[in-house]
């Protein structure tokens, strides 16, 4: 790895070849290399396709990777994971790779400018446990202009009456909790209003706890005996992690690598979140991480008709998503067929591509 | 990007597009009409970008391939080698533009 390598923790969600989606968290980046956390094994050379990495309040970033090395914890405290080198398709991924990076990286040195307490809820029902955190995080705000309110809850059900009263920067969630376990809070926390505050998963369960809370929705997860090293970095960067808007999501759907590149490109120009699908079996992936705000789907492609996959995902699957067909095709056929599969209309390609931008910027409210 | 997106996106369009004329040449001596697939994906890779010389031939092509699909005659076949041929030159004197 390179020597420009920060610990900082994200969480990390992953594909290789052959296997199922991994939510794992990385404790480690550079801007070639990620270092994961998990127990699954990956194969040096596989293509992870995609890489998407989050940390809260901030925008993720998607691209591929592939696997360096799995490196097993030789020692205890020692990680074990999988280390992986960015693989970029586009200049615009790496630099949304290396914001990320320096957002995070360098917030550590950075003074929060918010005036009123951080809150912080410690959903824990060990009092030695709970005593551990309370006195680690008052440690780390001693001294400091900044204040910070620290509640407790000792079960499930607790946490989510405080949770639905008071706005909390952020949750602290163990994973075994008498009444109602840390996954169905965690999974409530993620219905609530304020659905993106920060969660932070702790447990002496392991992968399995690991697995079950990042895929119920938290954001980090902390083995114990917590780091508190650990707790204590996120805290510095959560407090001055600046909320960004969310970008609006684009899904291209074309089997042409060139018109999704072309498009795809000229989208992330100006500001768009962009997913790309080549082929339709990989359509589920590209909707399950966060769904789009509008899809463009070609209506040729080798496996199917478009309008045909737009009528699918609007009846079967529920998607409501405003949906595009864009085609070559003459006009007439294409405002037929999207009638026929009662979608929301069509973009024509032969307008190229400035226009369609346009079309784009004024469907989602933009131009 | 909008500004200028032939000369930036020209190379890539020139390797997809001729890469697409290949599979149409290997279609048609294959006897396969299947060409209609690929000149209708040339032809929108073409209009995206504004290049409406390829537009028009790749349209050409397609036209020319379906009335061979649908009569199998050799004048039918004929007109597709034909308009692909042009269709090839055109995007050969493009690459110099690349």
């Amino acid at each position: 790895m390179d020597n420009d390598t920060t610990r900082i923790l994200l969480r990390a969600e992953l594909n290789g070849s052959g296997q199922q989606a991994v939510i794992a968290h990385t404790v480690t980046l550079s801007a070639r290399f990620v270092f994961v956390r998990t127990t699954h094994r990956f194969a040096a050379g596989e293509r992870i396709a995609p890489l998407r990495l989050s940390f809260p309040r901030l925008a993720s970033v998607e691209t591929e990777a592939s696997v360096v090395e799995q490196r097993s914890a030789l020692a205890p405290g020692e990680d074990e994971g999988v280390l992986l080198e960015f693989a970029f398709r586009s200049e615009s991924e790496r630099a949304e790779v290396a914001e990320l990076l320096s957002r995070i990286g360098d917030e550590g040195n950075r003074t929060p400018s918010r005036t009123t307490p951080f809150r912080v809820l410690l959903v824990e029902d060990s009092t030695l446990i709970r005593d551990v955190v309370t006195r680690a995080i008052s440690r780390q705000f001693k001294g400091r202009k900044q204040l910070i309110a620290m509640d407790h809850a000792n079960d499930g059900p607790a946490a989510i009456q405080m949770l639905r009263e008071t706005k909390y920067d952020l949750a602290i969630v163990d994973y075994i909790l008498p009444n109602l376990g840390g996954v169905s809070v965690i999974e409530e926390i993620r219905r609530l209003p304020d659905a993106a505050i920060p969660v932070i998963a702790v447990s002496v369960g392991g992968e399995d706890a690991r697995s079950a809370t990042l895929e119920s929705g938290a954001d980090i997860f902390l083995d114990k005996p917590l780091m508190l090293t650990d707790l204590a970095m996120m805290l510095d960067r959560l407090l001055v992690a600046e909320p960004i808007a969310t970008k609006k999501r684009v899904l291209l759907v074309d089997d042409s690598p060139f018109i999704l590149e072309l498009v795809s490109d000229a989208l992330l120009d100006l500001g768009y979140d962009v997913a790309c699908v080549t082929e339709l079996d990989r359509l589920d992936e590209a909707l399950a991480p966060r769904r789009p705000d509008l899809m463009l789907v070609d209506v040729q492609m080798p496996e199917a008709y478009g309008d045909d996959v737009a009528s699918s995902l609007r009846e079967d699957r529920g998607v409501e998503t405003p949906i595009y067909l864009f085609s070559s095709l003459p006009d007439a056929e294409l405002e037929t067929r999207a009638q026929a599969s009662e979608i929301e209309g069509f973009i024509p390609k032969r307008i190229g591509i400035e226009a369609i931008v346009e079309r784009v910027r004024h469907i989602l409210g933009d131009a | 990007m909008v500004a200028a997106p032939r000369r930036k996106y020209l190379p890539m369009f020139v390797g997809s597009a001729r890469t697409r004329i290949q599979r149409g040449q290997e279609l048609l001596a294959a006897e396969n009409t299947a060409l209609v697939g690929e000149m209708h994906a040339l032809a929108g890779e073409a209009a995206l970008l504004g290049i409406t010389e390829v537009v028009t031939q790749a349209r050409a092509v397609e036209a020319a391939a379906k009335q061979w699909r649908a009569s199998g005659a050799a004048d039918a076949r004929s007109a597709c080698e034909e308009t692909l041929k042009t269709l090839s030159t055109t995007v050969d004197r493009l690459a110099t533009e690349a």
